[in-house]
């Protein structure tokens, strides 16, 4: 019975550099864990430890109930229960589709090898092409391949990693489809190392945000987006404007020194009633799905606010427009 | 953990065991000078001196000269036959310089079928005209330019393909005209690479035997041998080894330097071939000379040369003794590239796997066998070997009461060794070479897949290996086939190779029956080309 994940005060340096520190998270069985964070913060560390890649860390992660990896403990990658997805597969070119799949099954006998080959092809959808190359895959057929191959001999934890990179954006929201659905069924423990917020927000179950070598922030994606403890995880998952003290204070909402106020560009909205608050515009460049338009408060010059909108036909730069500021969506985070 | 392991036990030991002849020979640097050392240095050590340096710059010069030229003409321009000149001009290296060398003699000698043919149409005598005899220094460096300039067209012409196309466009759009690209933009940005291939035609020239001791030019490996076999000093003939393998590392190092953090290799990213530009009339004209001369000096006269003379010669030489030493330097050739191929794949999968500074170094190390020249190598190897031998026959005197004999020296072992410490470095590329094309999470995914390592080695790496392996094996057998002063040194008694049978036809005045056995070494050469070209069109 799988009990899950636990990583607990892990650690890592790559000779006197540190890279991780003070790392504690649990996934349960069909549980989606996110370590989100910028390229080159050591969040495939943390998967190639728990793989058994890395064997020196401190701090402990358990499997199962099983501690395989700590200061004195490293058991074998064989006996670890993970599956490991690489960001570029890695699957192996010289074997077609089926023997990539039954790659680690060769100790299993032919005829049950084959079976349960068959029965992975027709669940990830994938039988069509169980003769193909590897190179005659497209992006998303390669994916299912890589992940039927690891799920060829049951693991209880899945470590993905930045799974979705390689597909164009149609693709990548089918595929998050169907990996949440293949998770969930399998009750698999799935770790994702991303550093694609909107990737992260929209898989997830939980995030984990790392900064400064740490995990900063540990939530479901609502808690983070919506209470970011700090100015830089409310930063990474969105693009935010903060907003001059004086004019929140007009709106009586009360915060101290140590607190900024911020709004989302997304609560804010141009408005045709000219009670609401006015600003000058700077700025209109065109974005494809809308404008974006850098405004400063008519009472407080020196604050620029970035705002988007739909309609072009009266955006001058110099002109004045008026602007609906949520309240409620204003959020004070510490400094 | 598991850092230190058997492989890399066996790693290490092979490597100090294949640096073992370059550490012997240096230690002789130390060694206090003897009487005849005394007399070497009085009279022909200036010579060895004066004749290798010179041989290094005419080499350097000429090649440069002609690589550098036929690389760009072929590059820029498009003119008649250009796309046959691509591979053409490679073709020179199918011939080892010192068969050319014979073949040159027994063409533009006092007595050569040409200077003869010309005499005879002139109606001249030899004492009647300005006759200047091939076989001098100078004969030798046009002879291994014409062999040699190769490496320098192949390296400066990759260069120049693979970087140069945007800088040359930038340099049109500027209004620079073809002579100035020439100058002022290809010729500097080229200077790496035209330096790099140059190194490597001096190097193999300093280490030639064939050439310069048929045409009897003193030069530092000539010395090895004169003073080793003629005047039976192993003491001196290690001395004079010592100081040419220090030279030799000085050129190494001095190419290192100049390369520095300069790349002039292609990064494979943005490839765009270089827009040729269509010949016309004279220039037309003159760039098909400037391709066809090297082309046909390096390789078409002597190769026609040589068919000719193995038409009227072959009866007479291939019989069974000769199928005898046919199937002796296969044997010899396939064992050896077989066993150097797999220690190469040792050493670069174990430096993959543990991925520590030491086993990069030792690759690194092993590596730098190559460009010690075969005579030194050979010269280190029965050093050890007689150590060792004279150490057992003590031995077993002492204990034992009788001799054992020779156990390694004076055997097929021994020139089994040497080719591995002159050749692994071939191998070792091509495995770097085709592991960099494999990616290293291949690597991590059969370790998480759970497979064991030896089946990650057998169903991963031997399959996705399988060029590299083929690559290697024939690169190795090529070189082996052709190599002369080495196995004419370690050789057992009675053992001989096409290229030792080809020189010593050579040696007693037979150069046309030579032809015989040189004709199966190019054969061999042209074949072991041709599968190497599509076996890399399949990569």
């Amino acid at each position: 019975m799988s009990c899950g994940l636990s990583v607990r005060k892990f650690g890592i340096s790559f000779g006197d550099t540190e890279i991780l520190r003070d790392i504690s998270f649990d996934v349960k069985p069909g549980e989606i864990v996110t370590i989100l964070g910028p390229s080159g913060c050591g969040k495939s560390t943390i998967l190639r430890s728990i793989a058994g890649l890395e064997n020196t860390h401190k701090g402990e992660i358990v499997i199962n109930d099983l501690c395989v990896s700590s200061s004195s403990t490293y058991v074998n990658i064989e006996k670890r229960k993970s599956g490991y997805i690489f960001q570029d597969y890695a699957l192996f070119p010289h074997l077609n589709v089926e023997e990539n799949i039954g790659f680690a099954l060769f100790k299993m006998p032919k005829k049950k090898r084959k079976a349960r080959v068959l029965e992975l092809l027709e669940q990830f959808d994938i039988v069509g092409h169980r003769h193909k190359q590897i190179h005659e895959l497209s992006g998303g057929q390669q994916q299912r391949v890589a992940i039927a191959r690891v799920i060829a001999y049951n693991p209880s934890v899945l470590l993905l990693d930045e799974p979705f990179s390689n597909l164009d954006t149609i693709l990548r929201n089918k595929t998050k489809i169907w990996l949440k659905k293949i998770i969930k069924e399998l009750q698999l423990s799935a770790i994702l190392v991303t550093h694609d917020q909107k990737e992260a927000l929209s898989v997830s179950d939980k995030i984990g945000i790392i900064h400064n070598k740490k995990i900063i922030q540990f939530g479901t994606p609502e808690e983070i987006f919506n209470k970011p403890k700090n100015l830089y995880v409310a930063k990474f998952l969105g693009d935010i404007n903060k907003l001059p003290h004086a004019f929140v204070k007009s709106l009586n909402i009360n915060f101290s020194e140590d607190q900024i106020p911020i709004i989302r560009i997304n609560d804010t909205n141009i408005t045709s009633k000219n009670n609401e608050h006015e600003l000058i515009i700077h700025d209109v460049s065109y974005c494809g799905d809308y404008y974006e338009v850098t405004a400063s408060f008519k009472d407080y010059p020196e604050s620029l606010i970035s705002t988007r909108t739909h309609a072009s036909n009266y955006l001058q730069v110099g002109s004045k427009i008026f602007l609906d500021i949520n309240k409620e969506k204003i959020l004070l985070i510490n400094k | 953990m598991n850092r230190f392991s058997k492989l890399t036990i066996s790693s290490v030991f092979l490597a100090l065991l294949i640096c073992i002849p370059a550490i012997i020979i240096l230690s002789y640097i130390f060694t206090p000078s003897s009487e005849i050392w005394v007399h070497l240095k009085a009279t022909v050590l200036k010579d060895y001196i004066y004749n290798s340096l010179y041989i290094m710059f005419g080499v350097g010069v000429m090649t440069t000269a002609i690589g550098f030229t036929t690389a760009y003409i072929t590059t820029m321009y498009k003119f008649s036959f250009s796309n046959i000149f691509h591979y053409a001009l490679i073709l020179p290296f199918a011939i080892p310089t010192y068969i050319v060398a014979f073949i040159y003699a027994g063409m533009f000698d006092m007595t050569g079928s040409v200077t003869t043919f010309l005499l005879k149409l002139f109606g001249k005598k030899i004492n009647e005209i300005d006759f200047y005899d091939i076989m001098s220094i100078e004969g030798a460096i046009i002879v291994m330019s014409l062999v040699l300039y190769p490496y320098v067209y192949l390296i400066t012409k990759t260069y120049l393909r693979a970087e140069s196309a945007s800088i040359i466009d930038a340099s049109k759009t500027m209004g620079l005209s073809s002579w100035q690209i020439f100058y002022k933009v290809v010729l500097p940005i080229s200077r790496p690479a035209i330096v790099a291939g140059a190194i490597l035609a001096v190097m193999e020239a300093v280490s030639d035997f064939g050439v310069v001791d048929y045409y009897g030019v003193s030069t530092f490996v000539t010395g090895i041998f004169r003073t080793w076999f003629g005047m039976g000093s192993v003491e001196d003939a290690s001395k004079l080894a010592a100081m040419l393998m220090s030279f030799i590392f000085l050129l190494i190092f001095l190419e290192r330097f100049q390369r520095r953090n300069k790349k002039y290799k292609s990064s494979g990213k943005d490839y765009r071939p270089i827009s040729k530009i269509q010949l016309k009339g004279t220039k037309n004209i003159l760039a098909f000379i400037a391709c066809f001369l090297p082309f046909f000096f390096g390789f078409l006269l002597p190769f026609i040369q040589m068919c000719f003379w193995f038409s009227i010669s072959y009866e007479e030489i291939i019989d069974e003794d000769f199928f005898t030493l046919l199937s002796q330097t296969l044997s010899i050739a396939i064992g050896s590239s077989a066993l150097i191929t797999a220690l190469a794949l040792l050493f670069v999968y174990n430096a993959r796997r543990v991925k520590t500074k030491m086993t990069d170094n030792i690759a690194q190390v092993a590596k730098l066998g190559y460009s010690i020249p075969g005579a030194v190598i050979a010269v280190g190897i029965l050093t050890a070997f007689s150590f060792f031998d004279n150490t057992i026959i003590y031995f077993f005197e002492t204990y034992f009461g009788f001799n054992p004999g020779l156990i390694v020296g004076g055997t097929v072992t021994a020139v089994v060794f040497g080719y591995s410490v002159r050749f692994i470095a071939i191998a070792i590329n091509n495995y770097e070479s085709g592991f960099s094309k494999i990616p290293t999470t291949y690597d991590d995914a059969a370790k998480t897949l759970q497979v064991g390592e030896k089946r990650a080695f057998t169903s991963v790496f031997a399959p996705l290996l399988k060029n590299a392996t083929f690559a290697a094996f024939i690169m190795v057998f090529i070189e082996i086939i052709k190599e002369l002063p080495l196995t004419m040194i370690l050789r057992p008694f009675n053992f001989d190779t096409l290229a030792v049978r080809s020189y010593e036809l050579t040696q007693q005045g037979q150069i046309v029956e030579s032809s015989v056995p040189s004709m199966f070494i190019v054969f061999l050469g042209i074949m072991s080309v041709l599968l190497l070209a599509k076996n890399m069109s399949k990569d």
